[in-house]
């Protein structure tokens, strides 16, 4: 563990030595200081709020996965070619020893720095949304709707799609043992997505009945709405029953898709937890990134390490179209985009960001996840690959391709 | 080796040398076929040289891309981003006014409807005004396109009564002015030059400028100065006379001050223009009687409006 460690230390100062934790930094300040300025929401603080933290932590992702694979590819590769390998190598240090040090080397590089930027992002977002800034009636739209965690309840179904006829109804049934530990007026969101057939319809009506409840609605068919419920009766048995009439003017079938079903938000903790559980599954996906650069950079040399590494970021940045075109018609395509899928599955998450910047809860379990997949076990293949191919090669030359 | 590479060097200097004066031909010529294209150097803030210049050939990806995730975020009606990505594709394609054009309609139009609430979909026709008012046109001041575009939305979007809520952007554009026309500062950050409005007044006949009409020529009359092209000399006479008509039937706003509310009155000032305009039209065209019979209708339906509000 010293000698992982030592290496992981030699790793740090070598990238602060090259000055690239200077320009890493650097880049990151500008980056949060700078782009909230250019921002221009849709004229709302929700808008605003919205995107502040969607931009920011997308771009401060983005920039830190570009380093981290460019530092990756670098560390083991320059060494190699500038032959200080040969002072490690000569000691009693195992390949997987040099690899594992120089990628904790790196993650410690990337905690700090998205430490650092997550603090003085955070810092911005509470600075645009003190009280003085802001109108009382929009403060606490933000506090109880985005600036929050709402975990969601769905709705039970029976996962067939099924439509509203124009007047009919259709009850909802939501049930968790939270809702009868929830105080009296705590705020409750319903969450839903209904379709029309008449796909010229631009907004649709609809009712929302509970006890002591009753809201029409106006709304967009085929997106997300959400729409504040006093907090309502809840059975003896822990559930809520909701119900849905089709009100719309003219005669129109409105469908709910099964893969949405409505579902009950409540509060289930605070936004600071969420936001550092969103910064932890960034984390691990740069985690994921250090093993692809340590691990093509042990492989190959710096040019060809970095032409992968590009290639992979390429890829996960194509990864919604790849999994698109598994559908093609063609069956040679079909075989290739099933394959590239396959490789991409360890890059693939829930981007955290999107339910953070909506006041919807980034879970426990998916943080859990990301360490367990991504920081552990794929990341762990590719050590276990790259060492192994690291071992086979001759590093006396300095050069390999 | 040396000596190669110095040859080389030579020969990139002088190569460089030449594509610096065929570029000063190129920027002439386009000047000169293009005068609503501002030079690179004139008035291009940072941002806007850098993604023409710096970013070269991938500028058109970065655009394509912003354009997919913004058609994406429309069709799943998450509009929070629409209005950043739309200043990131007009920054990346400056100079093409339908770009411009489009996403101003889009969010004055397609988006604004979405809204149920009159005050969310004022704050998007503003959002549209204003990316054509204080940005299109700081980019492309000489574009006949862009000033029409500007100038329809005031003529239609507020002017007429196709939205539902057409009303509630009357009062807002009202009010407005209302603030603008007792402090210059306003005016000038809604882009209006005060001599321009009053050559107007005295070429038409004054005009209510708490009225959209009013700005619907405004524009339209700056884009007819900038046309270059018959369609569009033709496109924007037609809408300073088509807004001129409109003002004269109900161009007068008439403030309750007990209620707030306001009506809108027929401007009588500008009937002489109007009826100038129908014998103009008389004259030109083949069915001369026809217009005529209709410039007896405007005056007797205008003047019966003016009675029946009385």
């Amino acid at each position: 563990m010293d000698r992982i460690i030592a290496i992981a230390g030699l790793a740090v100062r070598s990238a602060i030595r090259s000055r690239v934790v200077a320009v890493l930094a650097g880049s990151v300040l500008v980056l949060v200081v700078l782009l909230p300025l250019t921002l221009k929401g849709d004229g709302t603080v929700e808008g605003y709020i919205h995107i502040l933290l969607s931009y920011t932590l997308g771009a401060l992702s983005f920039l830190l996965s570009l380093a981290t694979l460019w530092a990756g590819c670098a560390a083991v590769s320059t060494d190699v070619r500038g032959r200080q390998i040969h002072l490690i190598a000569v000691k009693p240090v195992r390949p997987v020893e040099i690899w594992l040090g120089k990628w904790l080397g790196l993650l410690a590089l990337n905690a700090v720095l998205l430490a650092a930027a997550g603090t003085l992002i955070y810092g911005m977002l509470r600075w645009n949304t003190r009280p003085a800034a802001l109108d009382p009636a929009d403060r606490a739209t933000i506090q109880s709707q985005l600036l929050t965690a709402r975990k969601a309840v769905p709705a039970i179904t029976d996962g067939k799609v099924f439509g509203i006829t124009s007047g009919a109804s259709r009850h909802w049934k939501f049930q968790a043992p939270v809702f009868q530990t929830l105080e009296t007026g705590t705020p409750l969101f319903l969450r839903y997505r209904i379709s029309a057939t008449d796909i010229t319809a631009l907004r649709v009506k609809g009712r929302w009945r509970t006890a002591g409840f009753e809201a029409e609605t106006v709304f967009m068919p085929n997106t997300f709405q959400t729409l504040e419920l006093p907090f309502p009766g809840i059975g003896k048995d822990g559930a809520l029953d909701l119900e849905f009439i089709n009100s719309h003017d003219r005669p129109l079938t409105l469908v709910f898709d099964p893969q949405h079903p409505p579902a009950i938000l409540y509060r289930s903790g605070s936004f600071e937890m969420n936001y550092a559980r969103c910064l932890l599954i960034i984390f691990c996906q740069l985690a994921l990134l250090a093993a692809v650069g340590v691990s093509a950079g042990s492989v190959f040399t710096m040019p060809v390490a970095a032409f992968v590494s590009v290639w992979v970021l390429i890829m996960i940045a194509s990864s919604g179209f790849i999994e698109h075109m598994t559908a093609s018609e063609n069956a040679l395509a079909r075989l290739w985009f099933h394959f590239l899928n396959l490789v991409l599955l360890p890059f693939r998450n829930e981007n955290p960001l999107e339910p953070l910047a909506t006041g919807r809860a980034v879970s426990w379990a998916a943080v859990g996840l990301a360490v367990l997949l991504k920081a552990v076990l794929f990341s762990g293949l590719l050590a276990w690959g790259s060492v192994a191919l690291f071992k086979r090669g001759e590093i006396a030359g300095g050069g390999r391709s | 080796m040396k000596k190669k590479a110095a040859i080389w060097l030579l020969l990139a200097a002088v190569a460089l040398m030449g594509a610096g004066q065929v570029q000063t031909g190129l920027l002439r010529m386009r000047t000169a076929h293009q005068p609503a294209v501002l030079e690179p150097a004139d008035d291009m803030p940072p941002v806007i040289a850098f993604t023409t210049v710096a970013l070269g050939g991938f500028r058109g990806f970065f655009a394509d891309m912003l354009w997919m995730r913004a058609a994406r975020l429309q069709r799943e009606g998450r509009y929070f981003e629409i209005v950043q990505l739309a200043d990131w594709i007009t920054k990346l394609e400056p100079r093409f006014p339908a770009v411009w054009t489009y996403h101003a309609w889009n969010m004055a139009y397609n988006i604004s409807i979405l809204f149920d609430a009159p005050k969310e979909r004022w704050r998007w026709v503003e959002n549209g005004i204003q990316l054509l008012r204080n940005d299109a046109l700081r980019y492309n001041p000489s574009s006949a396109q862009l000033y029409r575009e500007l100038g329809w939305l005031f003529q239609h979007k507020i002017g007429s009564d196709d939205d539902s809520a057409h009303l509630y952007y009357k009062q807002r554009w009202a009010e407005k002015m209302e603030s603008a026309l007792s402090r210059p500062n306003e005016l000038e950050a809604l882009k209006l030059d005060p001599e321009t409005m009053q050559m107007l007044d005295k070429t038409y006949g004054a005009f209510d400028w708490r009225l959209p009409q009013a700005h619907a020529v405004y524009w339209a009359w700056h884009s007819r100065s900038c046309a270059r092209s018959g369609f569009d000399k033709a496109a924007a006479s037609r809408m300073i006379n088509q807004s001129i008509l409109d003002a004269c039937r109900a161009g007068r706003l008439v403030r309750d001050d007990s209620t707030g509310s306001f009506t809108l009155r027929p401007n009588l000032n500008l009937l002489p223009y109007a009826e100038k305009l129908f014998e103009q039209a008389a004259n030109e065209g083949p069915d001369g009687e026809t217009y005529r019979e209709a410039k007896q209708q405007f005056i007797r339906s205008l003047l019966a409006d003016e009675k029946q509000k009385e």
